[in-house]
């Protein structure tokens, strides 16, 4: 800690002691310089939760920054900003122009992500690095040795992205720029996932999964500027490569055999396209278009062996299949085109007439896979969709503006139970600014999606295949959607104003007779109010919420009765229908006040609430099935208050000290977190690694900054 | 390690100062003196130019910017005061909003994220360029997360949401994802697609993958929420619920999800652990697609069903 005190105020003062040798002029330029310097400190609150720090470094620590410009005065600046230096959300950036002539922008920066601490791990790793996962099929790393709380062996589920780069402009002409940019993205650490070791369902073991990747990614543009056009062309290319394209560990299950599981598998992501804008062409009108090409590639060695899994788990053999071709050679290509006319073909009415479309072609490798002379090939999936809307609005006496908009999308995909889908969807609007006090608008949107599912369920109720008859597909099938929404802002005297949105919207989806989501329904509001007492206090008081229901049917089938696949027929006794009805809550308020308590020194003070939770309800209609049913209560049921002050003082001119503390309070609880729990004795292996963390933070900070 | 980046950081510094370009070739039409002129009223304004890269360009120096370069001709304003004799920007200007903003484009021209302006839901709305850009203010990034938000209040709430990307925490930006000067798709985004714009930060969700889960490679949305969720992972609604909406009778058709039926605590009978924690995704972790093979014979490590 003393150590990177010193060091870092070294590094500061180095760079502010350039800066101040600079004010006569250094290589030309003129310098001028904010150094600041402090420490910030936390209640040692994220050593035992994550939450609290997803995603950013609260520990205890010198908190440092600064920012240096250089000016020519001729045009020609850079600017140099380091923010929070040797955190683990440290960022560091240098920026400069030249004006009429180029503008540049290197940047160095590193995004926590903290998920989990003090989670439970089942293996004892001995001989292997967390690093690769590699558990070796040997008795030393046998599984089932953790048998105690998942807190005792405290895995840090964390992982850190590095994000670097350098982008710039060159303004080759007056009309001609031009613009490169590199960057690449690291991502490393660990993060959770759960997986199963016997049939799904059943017996599950929760792992940490390494995280190595790396994304480099290079881009090229240019844009010209016509009398009356815009063009431009720009490229993109993405190499994305992960370390590990497989993970091998040792099932629970079988002790000799190692499963395997696939990681996310290196690609090439190539992109080129082309935009143009015509301006000034008849009737006030712009047209703009833009195409795009997009291809996906990679080209994997697949695995032909995998662990056999019987009923109950993993067996010790292995299973080989035979594979049509040993190579997946994904390919993937995207085609977009976007074109919109923009109009004022009589004063006052403004219009605007656009076509979207985009396909997916899908010329991966179709690989057929046989076992037991049993053969299964992967679909290719693909799909294409067209959009055409047209929108109009008029201008009438009073400031008072009515618009209308139709649009039309079709989708038609590879997929038999959800073959095409079109919507319609119409929208009316009426906004008024007339005083000047008051303005408002309200929103209609009527939205009819229609559906075609090409798969033919049959008529045998006795077949499983026959629930497909009812069966929907979320946002696939067919929806009939209304939503209203309104806005109002007043300013009702000078140094206050206020704003409020209300929004309703209901939907259905399916047909008379639906498994699935069959309703839901959704309500919000948000009111803003801003009000000002000069040289006093400025102040912001906020409240919004939200109201979302769904509704949601299943169909139980017991194996152990007779088949009969016909839900509308009713319950059986065996066989029932049930209806799940989940009502989701969330409200925040809070309010943010500036004081200007003496000259030199102002004050700011705020507190947040933000609240959750979700209700649900079920019925059926099978009184047998009620039976033994627990009421699941509420599920992410959570509430977050937080509290901030800060002071910031001007001890005399160009000296500054800030003090700030955050206090933060957070509470969660989740009937699904009950049956959590590590169960060796089931093969359930809840080591923690979702567990959800509670916590009380007091985190502050107090610096000075100098500006030289 | 993150002290030696702070010194190379500091060495980048310098070369980029012992860089000199050549003099900015003059600006047609702009006149420095005329600033002196406009500080005797505006005194303040003008002081508050501060660091702002227009102020930069108009620190006095001969054939670079002034006042009149965005406010026209002030002659007749500074003879007769009034307002309306100057390009004003503002609500309560004289000059219509496409007025106002033509004298910004003026100069911003060049750049591609102000071709589709025309076609923007912003300039539907009637949004002036400084309706979010503060010209005169002193710092250079006047155009922040807050001011989005402060008209996309739904926005704001779904993001202090306990599951959401790092925006309030500064290390996301709406400009990152968003083209608040417009793009012809929806929600101006700065992609084709959703996914096309997912996939720049998540490029291990790209595939492509042998076995493809379609809803997620035709919409991240159809699953996530973009700006926040009270779920984990940004999803739209809690697993089992969310993957029920679709698959509506897998394993046999499960029995409802109570604390009772396939809510029930774990180990108490086969119907278990589908609402424990992760829901389907205790089992089907790699739900965005997989790379292992399919084994007939016994499916329960199988990558078509996204377990392996």
């Amino acid at each position: 800690m003393k150590k990177r005190l010193i060091a870092l105020t070294s590094v500061v003062a180095a760079l502010s002691g350039s800066a101040a040798f600079a004010e006569y002029k250094l290589m030309g330029m003129g310098f001028s310089a904010t150094p600041e310097l402090g420490v910030q400190f936390s209640n040692g609150v994220e050593r035992s939760t994550s939450k609290v720090t997803e995603y950013k470094d609260i520990k205890t620590s010198v908190l440092a920054g600064v920012d240096i410009t250089a000016d020519n005065g001729e045009g020609y600046w850079t600017v140099f900003e380091a923010d929070r230096i040797a955190l683990g959300d440290q960022s560091y950036s240098l920026s400069g122009r030249k004006v009429g002539t180029m503008k540049y922008r290197l940047f160095y920066e590193t995004i926590p992500h903290n998920q989990t601490i003090g989670a439970g791990m089942p293996y004892t790793l001995t001989g292997a690095s967390l690093g690769s996962l590699g558990f070796a099929a040997n008795s030393s790393t046998a599984p089932g040795e953790w048998t105690t709380a998942p807190a005792a062996t405290g895995l840090t589920y964390q992982n850190s992205t590095k994000r670097y780069g350098l982008s710039t402009n060159y303004q080759l002409l007056e009309s001609l720029g031009l613009n490169v940019a590199v960057s690449q993205f690291a991502k490393a650490g660990t993060k959770p996932f759960a997986i199963n070791v016997g049939s799904p369902g059943g017996a599950t073991v929760e792992l940490p999964e390494v995280v190595d990747y790396k994304t480099t990614n290079v881009s090229l543009g240019a844009t010209y500027k016509g009398d009356s056009y815009t063009a431009s062309v720009d490229g993109y290319y993405s190499a994305f490569a992960n370390a590990n394209q497989w993970m091998e560990w040792q099932n629970i299950t079988a002790s000799t055999i190692n499963d395997h599981l696939s990681l996310p598998p290196n690609n090439t992501m190539l992109k080129v396209g082309g935009n143009m804008a015509w301006f000034h062409l008849p009737f006030e009108s712009t047209f703009m278009a833009r195409v795009g090409y997009t291809k996906l590639a990679n080209k994997v060695t697949l695995l032909d062996k995998m662990q056999r899994m019987n009923g109950t788990g993993a067996q010790a053999t292995e299973y080989t299949m035979t594979l049509s071709s040993p190579e997946f050679t994904g390919d993937l290509t995207y085609g977009t085109a976007n074109l919109a006319l923009t109009s004022e073909p009589i004063h006052g009415l403004e219009t605007k007439l656009y076509y979207n479309f985009l396909r997916k072609w899908n010329r991966s490798t179709a690989v057929t896979m046989t076992a037991n002379a049993v053969p299964v090939t992967n679909a290719l999936f693909w799909y294409f969709k067209n959009n055409l809307g047209a929108e109009a609005e008029y201008k009438l006496p009073f400031a008072t503006k009515v618009g209308a908009s139709y649009e039309v999308l079709n989708v038609n995909r590879e997929i038999a139970v959800a073959e095409s889908t079109s919507d319609k969807l119409i929208t009316a609007e009426l906004k008024n600014q007339y005083l000047s006090f008051l303005s408002g608008k309200i929103k209609y949107q009527n939205l009819n999606r229609t559906w075609v599912n090409s798969h033919d369920p049959g008529t045998a109720t006795a077949s499983s295949d026959y629930l497909q008859k009812y069966a929907t597909y979320g946002n696939l099938s067919s929806k009939r959607q209304n939503k209203v929404s309104i806005g109002v802002d007043v300013m009702p005297m000078e140094h206050l104003g206020a704003a409020l949105e209300l929004a309703y919207q209901k939907s259905g989806y399916g047909g008379d007779y639906a498994l699935g989501r069959v309703a839901d329904m959704g309500t919000s509001f948000q009111l803003d109010v801003d009000y000002e007492m000069p040289k006093l206090f400025t102040a912001n008081v906020f409240v919004g919420g939200s109201r979302g229901t769904a509704d949601l049917t299943g169909w139980k089938q017991n194996p152990s009765g007779n088949t009969s696949y016909d839900p509308p027929a009713g319950s059986t006794g065996v066989h029932y229908n049930w209806r799940h009805g989940a009502e989701d809550l969330a409200w925040n308020y809070g309010f943010n006040v500036t004081v200007p308590v003496v000259t030199n020194l102002d004050l700011e003070f705020g507190y947040v609430m933000d609240r959750n939770l979700t209700k649900e309800t079920a019925s059926t209609d099978s009184a047998a099935a009620v039976s033994g049913w627990v009421a699941s209560g509420s599920y992410d049921n959570y509430i977050k208050n937080t509290g901030t002050v800060t002071a910031s003082y001007e001890v005399m001119k160009d000296l500054t000290a800030k003090v700030g503390y955050v206090y933060e309070k957070y509470d969660y609880s989740d009937p699904s977190w009950t049956g959590y729990a590590n169960t060796p004795a089931s093969k359930l292996l809840f080591t923690g690694a979702d567990n959800p963390s509670n916590y009380t933070a007091h985190t502050g900070y107090v610096t000075a900054s100098y500006h030289f | 390690m993150k002290i030696r980046n702070s010194v190379i950081w500091i060495g980048a510094l310098f070369a980029v100062l012992s860089f000199q370009p050549a003099a900015t070739p003059a600006l047609a039409g702009m006149d420095a003196a005329s600033v002196d002129k406009c500080s005797a009223c505006h005194e303040d304004t003008v002081k508050t130019f501060g660091t702002h890269g227009h102020s930069r360009i108009f620190k006095g120096k001969e054939g670079l910017l002034s006042c009149e370069s965005c406010h026209g001709n002030g002659e007749k304003h500074m003879a007769e005061g009034d307002k309306a004799l100057i390009v004003s920007f503002g609500k309560k200007s004289a000059n219509t909003v496409d007025d106002q903003n033509k004298m910004c484009l003026a100069c911003h021209k060049t750049s591609k994220d102000v071709m589709s302006w025309n076609a923007s839901h912003h300039k539907a709305e009637g949004l002036r360029c400084t309706s979010c850009h503060k010209v005169h203010q002193e710092n250079i990034k006047s155009v922040t997360t807050d001011t989005c938000l402060s008209c996309h209040k739904d926005v704001k709430m779904d993001l202090s949401k306990q599951s959401h990307h790092p925006v309030v925490e500064g290390r996301v930006s709406c400009n990152d994802c968003h083209n608040p000067h417009g793009e012809l798709g929806r929600g101006n985004i700065r992609a084709e697609s959703v996914n096309s714009l997912c996939y720049r930060c998540h490029a291990d969700k790209r595939g492509p993958f042998v076995w493809e889960h379609p809803p997620a490679e035709e919409n991240c949305l159809a699953c996530h929420n973009a700006h926040g969720s009270s779920q984990r992972a940004l999803t739209k609604a809690k697993a089992p619920f969310l993957c029920r909406e679709c698959h509506t009778y897998n394993h046999g058709g499960n029995g409802i999800y109570t604390s009772g039926k396939g809510f029930e605590t774990v180990g108490a009978s086969s119907e278990g652990y589908k609402y424990v924690v992760g829901g389907c995704m205790n089992c089907h972790s790699k739900i965005h697609g997989s790379m292992a093979p399919h084994n007939p014979t016994g499916s329960g490590n199988s990558g078509r069903y996204f377990l392996r």
